[in-house]
């Protein structure tokens, strides 16, 4: 698979945590894009497209984000915190935009200024239902290598000890003015986020704008990771 | 097992996270209170396991059952009613022993101590954690987890976190000095009691000190209190060096001190942490060489070796 030719998508996902693209091949399926820039995941429960469509809470189900916040703002979290192993990447790709509603994303780095080491390294967490019958504790931050990822979810995960509960109020004091803003408007459009280093979110969606349409695929790797 | 959801139960990080979990528990008590001295339990073993995981998950798995360690390997057992069975604590600590240098004899004896008193305070009626002054063992309890969180390149701050990190090492240096205080007392005592003896009696000794140092095996040092020749005894570390040079074949073996004595005037030291707080702690070789035919003479060789079994023929 020849990977595409994106300039300074590496300097920008060491940097930032995610990499912009503008109107990036608006023609080819969100799959084709995303398999040209890396290795898609396997794992079938969250494997292919995920078109994400603004919901009411009302038409959406409680273990969704929707299903909890319907149109308003979805606060900062990593996708799949409760998960041992969540994904490194997602990728999302504008298929109808606004303009007035903002992906936003806070690098961790902003969020360890406001922590001491001892919280940072010792904050456990859990999810807060089982699975496969079983639960574990998993940490705030997690060392990987010679790298780090963190997880944070205020619905899916709960605080485990006193550290914990210091990193969820920090997150959830975090204001929108912290973070960086991305506009997904154009077809084409597309954010590469590190789900290893950043926490997104998005701002509310108004009633003139619940016909966006994001599509939405993770990925393990990219082609253009050091 | 491990999947992308969830990390396998006997992996490091699952055991370690639990470890400190148990170890927040055990700080929210009162050092005077029973449940501080069984959560600390808790928190060894589970450190235990945390270490010994570190090397291979494998460790950890019950191995009288392929099952337990096609489990630790990643996979899933379709046996029916199968559930996954570690190894016992005590199993846990003897091989902690074998794999780890620096985990001493005296280490496995506190962690064997420790923990059972957990055991008998699960399984008895027994209160073994109550007047339990923790002067006496949170010291040597630190000093343990210290080193166990070494092994797997993490300190006493990320598992009792900031403030209490800090207590423990001054407990740890209290215990050391503790210790230290104790073994020179002993050498001192011995030093005086020498003193008394008349310089016949002291030749004596001395030279009895000398052929018995030359007939046993041990490694040769000086006594601290008397300068007589006395012996030093250990545990093997680390790998057999061996070389070989025409017909002889030399093996050094490396030891960490773990006995003293010395006939002369009596003294006995017991204990690696002792005889490092004295200065004779420091490893020693030993080294025995043999001839290359001796080496590998079979067990059963005499000057008939190549002949049929002796048979009443």
């Amino acid at each position: 698979m020849k990977k595409l030719n994106i300039p300074n998508i590496t300097s920008d996902l060491i940097e930032k945590g995610y990499a912009f693209l503008p109107e990036l091949l608006p023609y080819n399926s969100t799959y084709e894009i995303a398999e040209k820039v890396g290795i898609l995941v396997k794992d079938k429960s969250i494997s292919g497209v995920h078109k994400l469509v603004p919901k009411r809470k009302e038409e959406s189900n409680p273990n969704l984000y929707s299903g909890n916040f319907g149109l308003g703002d979805f606060p900062y979290h990593t996708d799949m915190a409760h998960w041992f192993k969540p994904p490194h990447y997602l990728m999302l790709r504008c298929i109808k935009g606004s303009d007035i509603v903002f992906t936003k994303i806070l690098h961790s780095k902003k969020v360890f200024e406001q922590l001491t080491s001892n919280t940072i390294n010792r904050a456990l967490f859990k999810p807060r239902r089982k699975i496969k019958g079983r639960l574990s504790l998993l940490r705030f931050k997690e060392l990987l290598n010679k790298s780090y990822l963190v997880r944070w979810d205020q619905l899916f995960l709960t605080p485990s000890n006193n550290e914990a509960k210091t990193v969820s109020e920090c997150l959830l004091k975090m204001k929108s003015s912290q973070s960086e803003k991305v506009l997904l408007n154009i077809p084409g459009d597309t954010l590469i986020i590190d789900n290893y280093k950043t926490f997104h979110g998005r701002t509310n969606v108004p009633q003139s704008s619940p016909d966006r349409i994001i599509e939405r695929i993770y990925l393990e790797k990219l082609y253009y990771d050091n | 097992m491990t999947t992308k959801e969830l990390p396998h139960e006997w992996s490091k990080e699952t055991l370690f996270a639990k470890a400190q979990r148990y170890a927040d528990k055990m700080l929210e008590q009162s050092k005077d209170d029973w449940v501080f001295g069984f959560w600390s339990a808790l928190t060894l073993e589970m450190l235990a396991r945390t270490a010994l995981s570190n090397v291979s998950p494998i460790l950890v798995a019950e191995n009288r059952s392929w099952h337990n360690l096609y489990h630790a390997l990643g996979y899933e057992s379709t046996k029916q009613k199968y559930i996954p069975k570690s190894v016992s604590i005590s199993e846990i600590i003897n091989r902690l022993e074998i794999i780890f240098e620096r985990f001493t004899s005296e280490d496995k004896d506190f962690c064997i101590s420790h923990i059972g008193r957990r055991n008998s305070e699960l399984h008895s009626g027994d209160l073994p954690f109550d007047k339990l002054n923790h002067s006496e063992w949170l010291g040597k309890f630190y000093s343990v987890c210290k080193k166990l969180l070494a092994f797997v390149d993490l300190k006493l701050v990320d598992l009792f976190g900031q403030n209490e990190a800090e207590i423990a090492e001054k407990l740890i240096n209290a215990f050391q000095d503790k210790s230290a205080n104790a073994v020179y007392s002993t050498i001192k005592e011995h030093k005086e009691n020498w003193k008394t003896k008349d310089n016949k009696e002291k030749e004596i000794l001395s030279r009895q000190a000398i052929t018995w140092a030359s007939r046993n095996e041990g490694h040769r040092v000086s006594c601290p209190s008397c300068d007589s020749k006395a012996l030093i005894f250990g545990e093997p570390i680390g790998t057999i060096d061996k070389s070989i040079d025409e017909d002889t074949i030399t093996e050094r073996q490396d030891y960490l001190p773990s006995y003293f004595e010395c006939v002369a005037c009596g003294l006995k030291i017991n204990g690696y942490s002792k005889l490092n707080a004295c200065r004779l702690g420091d490893t020693f070789t030993a080294t025995n060489t043999y001839d290359a035919f001796e080496y590998y003479e079979p067990e059963d060789y005499d000057e008939y070796h190549g002949w049929e079994p002796d048979f009443n023929e």
